[in-house]
């Protein structure tokens, strides 16, 4: 577990984290979420030792760490970045080894890092973060760059650490997938924390604040569109042939939008209250 | 600590770098071994011998300026690719610290060690000037110390580099000038630089110079534990 009470942070003057307090709990996967330039990656440092605070208090037990893809040892090659990482870490290279075939990198393990594309770099940075015995892993957007089936299986990866009891501290921009793994979210801008909480909770809180979705099904939808939007001040988009999305304030109006259009004897196909994602939620001003 | 120690070591050894000041080291010993007939190679009343002596004396010299250039990114290199982000995880600064000075202190003490085996088979002899061995020794253990605080200090590589071949110029420039002027200043600054201490007549000096290196040690692992990488 990473217990971070009232962290502040600067360089050269620049307030980039300003009193942030946050957990990691274990057998959780904690997401922090963040434009660039938001802080995390200086709270990732901050955590795990890179940089000094201002001022605050970081309490943590043992920590591996998935650090940026691009400050690898180049000279290396993949084989000997993981045995040299397995000697570090005092264990086998068994484990190291496995998941690199997993992640179908093993074939490449024998060429100098330097070669890597951005995946692999990724993929061997991410597989020396995951072996060895730790309290708490944290892993700076693991899967950008890498394909889709790794990035499943990286996925995989994670959550056999959790269910392991280890505390996990996950970053990226890739806000479905973290909806699909993440226990708990912390969303970071800049340098505060703005909002936290479960999934469910940051997207019900988010929502309770704005519109409501609708999609509406019809084989007449641009004509559907161009009555509603003479007659009402809503906001509709064009989906396809055959679908729109409305943005209706509450339910009132809704009732008033569909009994305009049963009206002019509009066949309607299907119409559904859209829920709203992650990336929505936390992107949509 | 043996993970960094070992794998830096063995990168230190196979780069090109490594290789030629090699080259350079143990051809010196060569040379000097097969065309200074004059220089007995046997050990005089004081212990030493004049041709090992005068071999290490010349490594001295050079030893500070090849040091900059092998192992100025020792830690430098590091921080500005940002590797050491994989190591100060999993070890503490001081032991990371500590292995990177031995990697190269290793190099040297191997350095000598080729350079004698050298000298002792083109002379025919076998004989170990205590003392001598001694005074270079130590007398790399302050130069490594000084360039791995360099390192530390200096923002990238090459600024560390720079600052090591300047010290190394400016080092015996000092003491040469201190040797020949009398200049209570330039003795205080002497008494700081190693190359006193070679040809000392007293071995407590020695331990003076032995001081100075775990001060420059003690104050680059200090500046390395606050450092932000």
């Amino acid at each position: 577990m990473i217990e971070c009470f009232s962290i502040n942070k600067s360089f050269n003057k620049n307030k980039v984290l300003k009193d942030v307090s946050l957990q990691v709990k274990n057998n959780q996967i904690t997401s922090l979420i963040g434009s660039n330039g938001a802080g995390k990656s200086t709270l990732i440092g901050v955590m795990v030792g890179y940089y000094r605070i201002d001022s605050g208090k970081v309490m943590k037990s043992n920590i591996s760490v998935m650090p940026d893809a691009n400050s690898l040892f180049e000279d290396f090659t993949g084989e000997e970045f993981l045995n040299f990482m397995s000697k570090l870490k005092k264990i086998s290279n068994t484990r190291a080894l496995e998941l690199a075939d997993a992640l179908m990198l093993k074939e490449d393990l024998k060429k100098k890092i330097s070669g890597y594309s951005f995946g692999m770099k990724k993929k061997i940075s991410f597989i020396q973060a995951c072996i060895g015995n730790y309290d708490t892993y944290i892993l700076d957007e693991p899967t950008s760059g890498v394909d889709e089936p790794s990035a499943i299986m990286m996925l995989e990866i994670v959550e056999q650490l959790k269910e392991s009891g280890s505390a996990i501290l996950l970053t990226s921009h890739n806000l479905d997938e973290l909806e699909r793994v993440s226990d708990f979210v912390y969303i970071i801008e800049n340098g505060e924390i703005v909002s936290k909480g479960s999934v469910a909770d940051i997207i019900s809180r988010k929502s309770s604040q704005n519109n409501l979705l609708y999609v509406l099904k019809s084989l007449k939808a641009s004509e559907i569109y161009r009555t509603i939007t003479e007659y009402f001040n809503i906001e509709i988009k064009i989906q396809s042939k055959t679908e729109l999305e409305l943005e209706i304030k509450n339910e009132k109006e809704l009732r008033e939008v569909l009994s305009y259009i049963f009206e002019k004897e509009y066949l309607i196909t299907e119409i559904y209250q859209k829920k709203k994602s992650l990336r929505e939620t936390v992107y949509k001003k | 600590m043996q993970a960094v120690y070992l794998y830096g070591l063995k990168h230190e050894l196979k780069s090109m770098k490594t290789i030629i000041i090699s080259i350079v080291f143990i051809g010196l010993s060569f040379l000097i071994a097969k065309y200074s007939g004059s220089l007995s190679i046997i050990l005089d009343s004081n212990g030493s011998s004049p041709a090992i002596q005068l071999m290490f004396l010349c490594y001295a010299f050079m030893g500070f300026l090849f040091s900059s250039i092998l192992f100025g990114g020792i830690v430098s290199k590091e921080v500005e690719t940002e590797t050491l982000r994989y190591i100060t995880p999993y070890l503490s600064r001081r032991k990371i610290y500590t292995a990177k000075y031995l990697i190269t202190i290793t190099y040297f003490l191997l350095v000598i060690l080729l350079a004698l085996i050298v000298v002792f088979s083109v002379r025919g002899v076998i004989v170990v000037p205590w003392r001598d061995l001694l005074s270079i020794i130590v007398f790399f253990l302050y130069i490594e110390s000084v360039i791995i605080m360099v390192s530390t200090i200096s923002k990238n590589e090459r600024t560390a580099t720079l600052v090591g071949i300047v010290l190394s110029l400016l080092f015996p420039a000092i003491f040469t000038v201190a040797y020949f002027r009398d200049n209570i200043f330039l003795d205080v600054i002497d008494w700081l630089l190693p190359y006193r201490y070679l040809e000392g007549e007293n071995s407590w000096e020695l331990l003076i110079l032995l001081l100075l290196a775990c001060a420059a040690f003690y104050v680059g692992m200090v500046i390395f534990e606050r450092k932000e990488i």
